[in-house]
């Protein structure tokens, strides 16, 4: 029996952590992957108040080992399932009359735990185009991270398909080192900045391809098309890269809690700025809940509400 | 530089500050080999057994959240040869294996890649690949 359970390594996760652990809780981390979350993923974070520059993953890496040094406990373990203790359950736990109620059971694919409090930690992810051979070209010419794999693609033709920030940021990036880079957008205006669209117009390498959706990933080993379709003459057109940046947004992996917890229609978790969900006792914290801005600091603030509502359940 | 002499591996070791006691087991490796172009023939393609191979750079973060585990596998795993390529150093071999997005991590069985990862995954999923 744990007094907090927290679910995901994140940011808002490990920061829960330390606080629940300074507040004299016993804590276990669940994490399917590797801690740190999304912010392993950038070579550069410039806005965390108090540090000029850092790594993502030294900021990652900082924060395990101060909650470690307080005495977390950490598994390796995806949760499949949390469910609200019964009766019957508690008491053959306890083996004694005084029944305790509100406890959580926590499933992983590994066993099961018991906590008083939860805190949910689970983030986001990068959404997926959703076509078929996805899978299985990622790494093999789809990436979701342009200044991760970008200098893989040295020289050659490459398209970026998206239209906010972080697709007009990767085409930008990827300009400076790719022969060649197409814009696919399935719109006709973006939704990123102005200002962004203005530069990448003047870019002679930069080509738009506006109104199109990825339809097919064409290639042997490795991807070496696209099939686009015109969403307007519904046209389909082919289009040689050996490299495809997705960067249509994030998503959150809120699915196995969707019997419990409430959520919005976008599967983030229905929770308020005191990041209290609607079951008495589970909490969310970070980027898996409805909110607005979807940051480190506000996932390290998240974290701290949380971990401190839940030292008192 | 590995050279295959437990000697002269244990000296360079030791340079290093390390104790013998956490350096072999049984005349075994136990760090990652870094491979080269000059190397890779040798060490992978030539080798009766399982390799395991990490494509790794110093700026990519989820290649440093791996670094540690390929680590503790070169360590524990004496049957399975440990080692590491820097996409940055080594594009050729990268390329060869259309290394495209790092970590990427693929298994050798008698110098034919066997299996290939992509992407920073748990310990428990790595040493899943070697099985
Ligand atoms: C490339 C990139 C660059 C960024 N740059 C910046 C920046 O410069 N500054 C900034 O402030 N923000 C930046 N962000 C945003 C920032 O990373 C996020 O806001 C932050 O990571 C949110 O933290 P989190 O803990 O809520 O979620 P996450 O970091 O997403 O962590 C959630 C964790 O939960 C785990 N998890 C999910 N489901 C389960 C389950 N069922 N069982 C067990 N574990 C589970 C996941 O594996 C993950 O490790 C960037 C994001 C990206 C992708």
């Amino acid at each position: 029996m744990k007094d907090v359970i927290i679910i995901g390594a994140g940011t808002a996760g490990l920061t829960a952590a330390i606080y629940a652990l300074r507040a004299g809780k016993s804590v276990l981390v669940l994490e399917q992957g590797n801690y740190g979350g999304q912010i392993i993923n950038t070579p550069k974070v410039e806005n965390y108040p108090g540090i000029e520059q850092i790594s993502g993953y030294e900021f990652a890496a900082g924060l395990y080992r101060q909650a470690e040094k307080l005495g977390m406990e950490y598994r390796s373990e995806k949760v499949t399932d949390i469910r609200l203790e019964d009766g019957a359950e508690a008491r053959e736990e306890l083996s004694s009359a005084s029944l305790e109620t509100g406890n959580k059971i926590v499933e992983t694919t590994e066993q099961s735990y018991r906590a008083r409090a939860v805190i949910l930690a689970t983030g986001a992810k990068n959404r997926p185009l959703g076509i078929e051979k996805e899978a299985e070209y990622t790494g093999r010419g789809i990436s979701y991270c342009a200044t991760c794999d970008g200098m893989f693609f040295r020289g050659k033709k490459v398209a970026v398909v998206g239209g906010g920030n972080t697709a007009l940021e990767d085409a930008a990036f990827l300009s400076n080192y790719c022969e060649k880079v197409y814009l696919i957008h399935r719109r006709e205006a973006f939704r990123g900045e102005e200002k962004l669209v203005k530069e990448l117009r003047k870019k002679e390498n930069v080509e738009f391809f506006l109104n199109k959706t990825v339809q097919e990933l064409e290639g042997g080993a490795t991807l070496q098309a696209v099939v686009l379709r015109d969403k307007i003459s519904g046209e389909e057109s082919r289009l040689e890269i050996s490299g495809l940046f997705v960067a249509i947004g994030q998503m959150p992996e809120n699915g196995v809690f969707a019997g419990l917890v409430d959520l919005d229609e976008n599967g983030y978790i229905l929770a308020g700025e005191d990041c209290r969900t609607n079951v008495e006792g589970i909490f969310a914290a970070g980027d898996c809940r409805k909110k607005t801005v979807r940051q480190l600091t506000t996932a390290a603030a998240d974290g701290a509400v949380a971990a401190l509502a839940a030292a008192q359940v | 530089m590995y050279t295959g002499s437990a000697d002269a591996e244990l000296k360079n070791s030791r340079s290093a500050g390390s104790t013998d006691a956490e350096l072999k087991i049984g005349g075994k490796r136990m760090a990652a080999l870094h491979l080269t172009t000059e190397n890779f023939r040798k060490e992978v393609l030539e080798y009766e057994g399982v390799a395991m191979v990490d494509f790794w750079a110093s700026w990519c973060g989820p290649c440093q959240m791996v670094g540690p585990v390929i680590e503790e596998i070169a360590a524990e795993r004496t049957d399975v040869k440990v080692c590491k390529v820097n996409v940055d150093e080594q594009p050729d071999i990268a390329g060869k294996y259309n290394v495209m997005s790092i970590p990427t991590i693929i298994v050798f069985k008698n110098g034919e890649p066997a299996t290939v990862s992509v992407g920073a995954k748990p310990k428990a999923e790595l040493l899943a690949l070697l099985s």
